[in-house]
C-alpha cells in the first residue's frame, strides 16, 4: 500500500466529512473502556494471587495467581496449602484459558426466537442486567405465586462452592440435579461407614481390589489420589483393579478384566469362598460390630421372579421389640444390645418361641453357597482359579485378628479391602454388586480402621456415628435418605419420584417424563420454569430427545451460564457467571475421597477467595444472582435466614457451619455475597479477622488433633455402632413402600412390581439382567469412565485449548471406540474407521475406531463425554463420542435402589 | 500540513473512531436506537454516502446504514432495538463460529498472537505505557475490538492534544504510536473478521458499519504513514 498518494487536500476534505461525527457521537452517553493508570513504567507489574481451584468437584487445592497487568498469566499450587502441598493437575493449570475463553456468554442475553431446540438460531440479544433479573424473577414469581412445586431447579457439579440454597428457599421439592445418574458411588459407604463416600487407606492398605473405581492417575485429584496412590504402591501395596478397562491404575499394578455388570456375581463368588473355601472371616467383627448374628426366620426359600430374595424381619423380643441373637454362652436368645457380643453365635439354627431360625450369618452362608467361582467364572469371564486367589489374598493380607497401635490406641488393623467404584456398580444390579462386595469387607473386618476402607469424613465433626432402633448405624447427614429412605407421599411432590425410590441417589431422568406423561407418574401441578446452573440434563443424562421435550413444555428456562453449551442454547435467558477467578466465594474442606493418608485424613478447613482479577466479561457473582433475585421475588428474608443456618458445612464446633448470632444476617437487610463471606470470614475467626487473613494463602487447615482420631473406629469402638451385614433395613423401607403404594391403588410408575422390589433383598441377588452380555445383533457392551481432563464438566474443561492439545498428543484413550483385537478381526472394522454406535434401547454416536488389548474382548470403550451437541459452543467440543446418547432413560433399564442408568448398553458398531 | 490543520485532522479521526466504537461499547437499546433515528445521524450517514473524498468502503457503509435508517423510519423504537440488537449480538459479541463470526479478539484473529492469555497481557502493557489501563466497569478483555478502537480514538485525541499545547514532539510521537499500532493490532487482523463477519450480517445497519471500519482501518494506514512521513522529511 503506497504511503504517500495523499494530498494535502485530500487530507483536510476527509477530514471534514468524517470529522463531522464529532457532533454525532456527543448526543450519545460518553463511552471509554479505560481509565487513567499511575506511572508509566514498561517494567510489567506482576502480582500472585491467592485463590483456589475449582476446576473439579472437590475444589481442595489452593493456588497462587499471577497476574501481569491485570492479565492472568499463570496459576501454580500453592506450595505452603496443606492439601495439595504446591502441585496442581492439568485441569488446574489451565484455568486461565477458560478465564478468558472468546466462547464465554459475556453479558446477559435473551432469546428472540421463541421456539427452542438445538438447531434453532435462538436470536440472542444481549441486555442489561436490570433487564435480566427483571424478567426473570417475574416469571419465577408468577410460578411460585402458582404453586412453588412448577420451578425446576437443576444445578450440577460444574460448581461446587459455596452456593446458597435459593430453591429451598424458594420452596420447591424440584432439585432436579445432574450429577449421579451415571455415578452412584455412595450406597456402601452410607451403610458402612455412615458417609456419603468412602476413601481407601493408603497409608496401610497393603492389598487393595478395586473394582470399578477411577483414583490415581485416572481421577488426578492434585490434593491428593495420584501422590499418595503413587506412594503407596512404591512402598509395596498390591493394586488388583477389576475393570472391563486395563486404565492408569490397572498399569501400575495386576488388571483382571472382567464383563461390564457382573461384578454382583464376583462379589457373591468371593464371599463364597472366603466363607466356605479359606473359612476364615473376621468373626470379632462379625459378631461385635455388625448384624450377622442377628436371627432371622428359617423358612422355606422366597423367590421373586425365579431370584432368592430375602425379606424377612428379624426375630425380635415380644416386649423391647429389639432384634435378638443367640447368646451362645446362655443358650438362649438375648436382645443384640445385651452385651458386646462376643458370645452371639455367628452360625447355627436356633429354635426361639417354638419357631426356627438361624443367624443373618448362616443364612448367607446357605444362600451363597451355590455361587462358587465356577459359578460365577462364564459369567464374569475371570477364571474360578483367579477368584480364589484373590480371595486368598484379602484373606491373607487382611491380617484378620491382627491390631495395630496409633497413638497409644488400639485399632483392629485390617490391610487389605475392596474399593468400589461407579465403574462396578451403575448398572440393573448395582446395589446388589454394592451389598456382595460391601459383604466382602465386612468378612474381612476393613472399615473404619487401618488399612481398610474409611468413611471419607472423619468422626470429630459431629456425631453421625449413631446406631437405629436396631443397633445398625444409620445416616444422619448428606444424602442420608439413601441409607434411611424417603417418607411416602401420595401424590408426590416431586417430579422424579423421589418417594416412590426412597433410597434412590439420582433419578432426574424420571423428572423430564413426568413432565411429559404427568398423569402415567401422579403429577397433579404444572411445570411453568427452569432454571439451570452447573447442570447439563441434555447430554448429561440420557435421551436428550425426550429432555429437550420436556423442556419445550416448561415456560421459560433461564440458565446461569458460563457457556454456550446445549442448556444455553435452549434457555429464555442466559446470566452469565462469573468465573473461578474472579469471585469472591468459600469452600469447606469436610472430607476426602478415594483415598486417605495420615496427612490428608485429619485435615479439615476453610478455602477463601478473592478476585485475582477484576471481572472480564458482564458477569456477575452466582450467589448475587440468587440474592437479586430472591428479593425481587420476595422471598430474600427465607434465603438469608437459611443462610444463616448453613454457610459452609460444619466441622465441629471449631469450624461450626452457619453464622454465630454476632455476626448473623439480618432477614429484612440485604447484602451482598461478598459481605456475607466476610461475616462468615468473622464468625469463624474473630471479629478482626477478614479478607486479608486469606491474601497470602486461600487455605487455612484444621487439623484433627491425632492420627488416631482420624479413624472412626476410635469415635464408635467395639458395637457402639453395627453395620448391616444382612440389609434388613432395606427390606423394612420396601415393605413400607409396598404397603403404602397398595393402601393408594398405585405402583411405581413404569415396573413391575415383582421387578422392582426383588432389588431390595437383604442379601445381594444375582439373575441375568436384560442386557447380560452380549448377543450377534449387538456384539459389544460400552465401558465408560470419567477422564481425569473433564471429570465433571467443569469450567468449561472441555472447550480449553490447552486440555484438548494434552488429550490430542498424549491420551490414546481419549475421542475415540476402543475396542480388543479380537472384536475387530470378528467385526471387521479397523484402526481409525470412522464408526457409528447404536444402543440397543437408546440412541446413537459417531466415533472413530481404536483398537487396543486395554480393554475387554466384548467391550467398546468410550471415555468420558465428548462429542458435545451445542452449535454454539467451541467447534472442538463436537469431536470424539457422546457416550450419554448410548444411555436409556426408560425403567427397565434402570437400577430399582439407586435409580442409576445403565452404564453399559448393549451396542452394535458400523463403519461409516 | 500546518499545526492547525494537523489538529482538524486528529480531531476528525479521533471522533469517526469513536462513532464506530460506539456500537462495540453501547447495546442498541431503546434510548440509542431513538438517537440512531435522530436528523444528526442520518444527515451525518448521507453526507458521508455522497462524499467523494473518504474511503469507498465509508461511503457504501454510510450509505448502506442510511438506506437502513430509511427503510425503518416508521419502525417502533423496541421493535428497531430488537432488530439491531439481535444482529449485534450475532457480529460483536463472539458467541460461535457457527453463529455469527469468530469472537472479535486480537488474539482470536492475529496469526502472530502468542497464546491468549500472554497476548493480553501483552497488549494490556500496551496500554499502560500509554498509562491507560481497563476500567473496573469495563467488562472486556482487553483485545476487544472495541477496546483496541477506543484506544487508537484515545491516542488521536491526546495527538490533537498535543498538536494544541504546541507540543509537535509529542503529537508526533503520538502519531507513530498510533501507526504502529494499527498496523501491527487493528489492520493485521480485523479485515479477516470483518470479511467473516460481512457473510454472517443480516441488516444493512451493520453491513454498513463493518464497510465503515474497514474504510477507516485502511484510510488510517495511509493518513498515518503520510504523517510519519512528512514528520521525517
Amino acid at each position: 500500500m503506497s504511503t504517500t498518494t495523499l494530498t494535502r487536500r485530500e487530507f483536510l476534505k476527509g477530514a471534514a466529512a468524517v470529522g463531522a461525527a464529532s457532533a454525532v457521537v456527543a448526543i450519545f452517553p460518553a463511552a471509554t473502556p479505560f481509565t487513567r493508570v499511575s506511572g508509566k513504567e514498561k517494567a510489567a507489574k506482576i502480582e500472585w494471587k491467592a485463590n483456589f481451584c475449582s476446576g473439579c468437584h472437590q475444589p481442595a487445592c489452593a493456588t497462587r495467581v499471577k497476574v501481569q497487568d491485570g492479565v492472568v498469566v499463570g496459576v501454580e499450587g500453592d506450595p505452603e496449602s496443606d492439601t495439595n502441598m504446591g502441585a496442581l493437575c492439568a485441569r488446574g493449570l489451565s484455568i486461565p484459558m477458560s478465564l478468558y475463553n472468546p466462547y464465554r456468554v459475556k453479558a446477559p442475553l435473551k432469546r428472540t426466537n421463541p421456539v427452542r431446540g438445538l438447531d434453532e438460531d435462538p436470536g440472542w440479544v444481549e441486555i442489561t442486567w436490570e433487564e435480566a433479573l427483571d424478567t426473570t424473577a417475574a416469571k419465577l414469581k408468577a410460578a411460585r405465586e402458582l404453586d412453588p412445586r412448577s420451578f425446576i431447579f437443576s444445578r450440577g457439579f460444574g460448581f461446587e462452592e459455596q452456593r446458597m440454597g435459593f430453591e429451598r428457599a424458594f420452596g420447591t421439592p424440584n432439585a432436579l440435579g445432574t450429577p449421579g445418574a451415571l455415578c452412584p458411588e455412595h450406597f456402601t459407604s452410607l451403610h458402612l461407614s455412615g458417609t456419603m463416600l468412602d476413601r481407601a487407606d493408603l497409608e496401610r492398605c497393603n492389598y487393595m481390589v478395586v473394582a470399578g473405581r477411577s483414583f490415581g492417575g485416572d481421577f488426578v485429584i492434585a490434593s491428593s489420589s495420584t501422590r499418595n496412590l503413587m506412594n503407596a504402591v512404591s512402598r509395596g501395596m498390591k493394586l488388583v483393579t477389576i475393570s472391563p478397562v486395563d486404565n492408569r491404575q490397572g498399569q501400575v499394578g495386576e488388571w483382571i478384566p472382567i464383563r461390564p455388570g457382573t461384578d454382583t456375581a464376583l462379589g457373591l463368588a468371593l464371599c463364597n469362598v472366603i466363607i466356605h473355601e479359606i473359612g476364615k472371616y473376621d468373626e470379632w467383627w462379625l459378631k461385635v460390630r455388625t448384624n450377622a448374628p442377628y436371627l432371622i426366620p428359617e423358612s422355606d426359600a422366597t423367590y421373586i421372579k425365579d431370584t432368592q430374595v430375602f425379606f424377612d424381619d428379624y426375630a425380635r423380643d415380644p416386649e423391647t421389640h429389639k432384634p435378638l441373637v443367640w447368646d451362645a454362652v446362655e443358650g438362649k436368645p438375648v436382645p443384640f444390645d445385651s452385651s458386646k457380643g462376643e458370645n452371639y453365635a455367628l452360625q447355627g439354627r436356633f429354635t426361639v418361641n417354638d419357631a426356627p431360625y438361624k443367624t443373618s450369618f448362616q443364612a448367607y452362608a446357605d444362600y451363597i453357597e451355590e455361587f462358587t467361582p465356577e459359578w460365577a467364572e462364564p459369567l464374569t469371564t475371570i477364571p474360578a482359579a483367579k477368584i480364589r486367589e484373590i480371595a486368598t489374598n484379602l484373606v491373607k493380607e487382611a491380617q484378620i485378628g491382627s491390631t495395630i497401635e496409633i497413638d497409644g490406641y488400639a485399632f483392629p488393623y485390617r490391610p487389605a479391602c475392596i474399593n468400589i467404584g461407579r465403574g462396578a456398580v451403575t448398572n440393573k444390579l448395582g446395589s446388589q454388586a454394592y451389598k456382595a462386595y460391601g459383604n466382602v469387607n465386612v468378612l474381612l473386618g476393613a472399615i473404619d480402621v487401618p488399612g481398610g476402607m474409611q468413611g471419607c469424613q472423619t468422626g470429630n465433626q459431629w456425631p453421625f456415628l449413631q446406631p437405629d432402633d436396631d443397633g445398625i448405624l444409620k445416616a444422619t447427614s448428606t444424602m442420608a435418605s439413601q441409607n434411611m429412605g424417603t417418607p411416602f407421599k401420595f401424590p408426590p411432590d416431586a417430579l422424579d419420584m423421589a418417594g416412590l425410590y426412597p433410597m434412590k441417589h439420582n433419578t432426574t431422568v424420571l423428572g423430564w417424563k413426568a413432565i411429559l406423561d404427568p398423569e402415567k407418574y401422579y403429577i397433579d401441578y404444572p411445570v411453568k420454569a427452569l432454571m439451570i446452573h452447573a447442570a447439563n440434563p441434555v447430554t448429561s443424562n440420557a435421551n436428550k430427545e425426550r429432555v429437550i421435550e420436556a423442556w419445550n413444555k416448561i415456560d421459560f428456562i433461564v440458565d446461569i451460564a458460563y457457556h454456550f453449551d446445549e442448556p444455553a442454547v435452549l434457555a429464555d435467558i442466559l446470566l452469565p457467571e462469573d468465573h473461578s477467578l474472579e469471585r469472591y466465594n468459600a469452600y469447606r474442606l469436610f472430607r476426602n475421597e478415594k483415598e486417605s493418608t495420615d496427612q490428608n485424613r485429619v485435615l479439615q478447613g476453610t478455602f477463601i477467595k478473592t478476585p485475582a482479577v477484576k471481572r472480564v466479561f458482564n458477569t456477575m457473582n452466582l450467589n448475587d444472582i440468587f440474592i437479586e433475585l430472591a428479593e425481587r421475588i420476595g422471598f430474600l428474608p427465607d434465603l438469608l435466614g437459611a443462610t444463616n443456618k448453613s454457610v459452609l458445612t460444619n466441622v465441629d464446633k471449631g469450624l461450626p457451619g452457619g453464622l454465630s448470632e454476632e455476626f448473623a444476617l439480618d432477614p429484612e437487610s440485604k447484602y451482598t455475597w461478598q459481605e456475607i463471606l466476610e461475616r462468615k470470614i468473622k464468625s469463624d475467626f474473630g471479629a478482626n479477622a477478614g479478607y486479608d487473613d486469606f491474601a497470602e494463602h486461600a487455605f487455612k487447615a484444621y487439623k484433627v488433633p491425632t492420627v488416631k482420631e482420624s479413624y472412626n473406629y476410635f469415635y464408635a469402638p467395639e458395637n457402639a455402632i453395627r453395620q448391616p451385614f444382612y440389609y434388613q433395613r432395606m427390606t423394612r423401607i420396601a415393605k413400607e413402600l409396598m404397603a403404602n403404594l397398595q393402601s393408594v391403588n398405585a405402583h411405581v410408575p413404569g415396573w413391575d412390581d415383582d421387578e422392582f422390589f426383588r432389588h431390595y433383598s437383604g442379601f445381594p441377588i444375582w439373575y441375568e439382567p436384560y442386557n447380560y452380555g452380549v448377543t450377534d445383533e449387538y456384539p459389544f457392551k460400552v465401558a465408560n469412565w470419567k477422564t481425569h481432563f473433564l471429570v465433571t464438566n467443569t469450567y468449561g474443561n472441555i472447550e480449553n485449548p490447552w486440555l484438548q492439545e494434552i488429550m490430542d498428543k498424549y491420551a490414546p484413550d481419549m475421542k475415540v471406540v476402543m475396542i480388543h483385537p479380537t472384536a475387530a478381526e470378528k467385526t471387521g472394522l479397523h484402526e481409525g474407521d470412522q464408526v457409528e454406535v447404536e444402543a440397543e434401547h437408546a440412541g446413537k454416536t459417531n466415533g472413530k475406531i481404536h483398537i487396543t488389548n486395554l480393554v475387554h474382548p466384548e467391550v467398546a470403550g468410550i471415555a468420558g463425554n465428548f462429542g458435545r451437541l451445542s452449535p454454539l459452543m467451541n467447534p472442538v467440543v463436537r469431536e470424539g463420542s457422546q457416550f450419554n446418547q448410548l444411555c436409556s432413560d426408560e425403567e427397565f433399564t434402570l437400577e430399582p435402589v439407586m435409580g442409576n442408568l445403565e452404564n453399559s448398553p448393549r451396542v452394535k458398531i458400523t463403519k461409516i | 500540513m500546518n499545526s492547525q490543520e494537523r489538529q482538524v485532522l486528529a480531531k476528525a479521526r479521533a471522533s469517526f473512531c469513536n462513532f464506530l466504537t460506539l456500537e462495540f461499547l453501547h447495546l442498541p437499546d431503546r434510548d440509542v436506537v431513538t438517537k440512531i433515528q435522530s436528523a444528526e445521524v442520518r444527515g451525518f450517514l448521507d453526507r458521508l454516502a455522497k462524499d467523494q473524498d473518504v474511503h469507498a468502503d465509508i461511503a457504501e457503509g454510510a450509505e448502506l446504514m442510511s438506506a437502513f435508517l430509511e427503510a425503518n423510519a416508521g419502525t417502533s423504537p423496541d421493535e428497531l432495538s430488537k432488530t439491531l440488537g439481535v444482529d449485534r449480538t450475532r457480529l460483536y459479541r463472539g458467541v460461535s463460529p457457527t453463529y455469527g463470526p469468530p469472537p472479535p479478539y486480537e488474539s482470536v484473529w492475529n496469526q502472530a498472537a502468542t497464546a491468549a492469555n500472554t497476548f493480553l497481557a501483552e497488549i494490556a502493557a500496551v496500554y499502560k505505557e500509554d498509562g491507560l489501563g481497563l476500567a473496573e466497569d469495563a467488562y472486556e478483555r482487553p483485545d476487544y475490538l472495541g477496546v483496541e478502537l477506543a484506544f487508537l480514538e484515545t491516542l488521536a485525541s491526546k495527538e490533537m492534544k498535543a498538536l494544541k499545547g504546541n507540543e509537535a514532539k509529542q503529537a508526533a510521537k503520538l502519531t507513530k504510536r498510533q501507526q504502529w499500532f494499527v498496523e501491527t493490532h487493528l489492520v493485521s487482523w480485523v479485515p479477516l473478521f470483518i470479511g467473516k463477519a460481512l457473510e454472517f450480517a443480516k441488516t444493512d445497519y451493520y453491513r454498513g458499519h463493518l464497510l465503515m471500519l474497514r474504510g477507516f482501518l485502511f484510510d488510517q494506514v495511509e493518513v498515518l504513514a503520510s504523517l510519519t512521513e512528512s514528520e521525517t522529511k
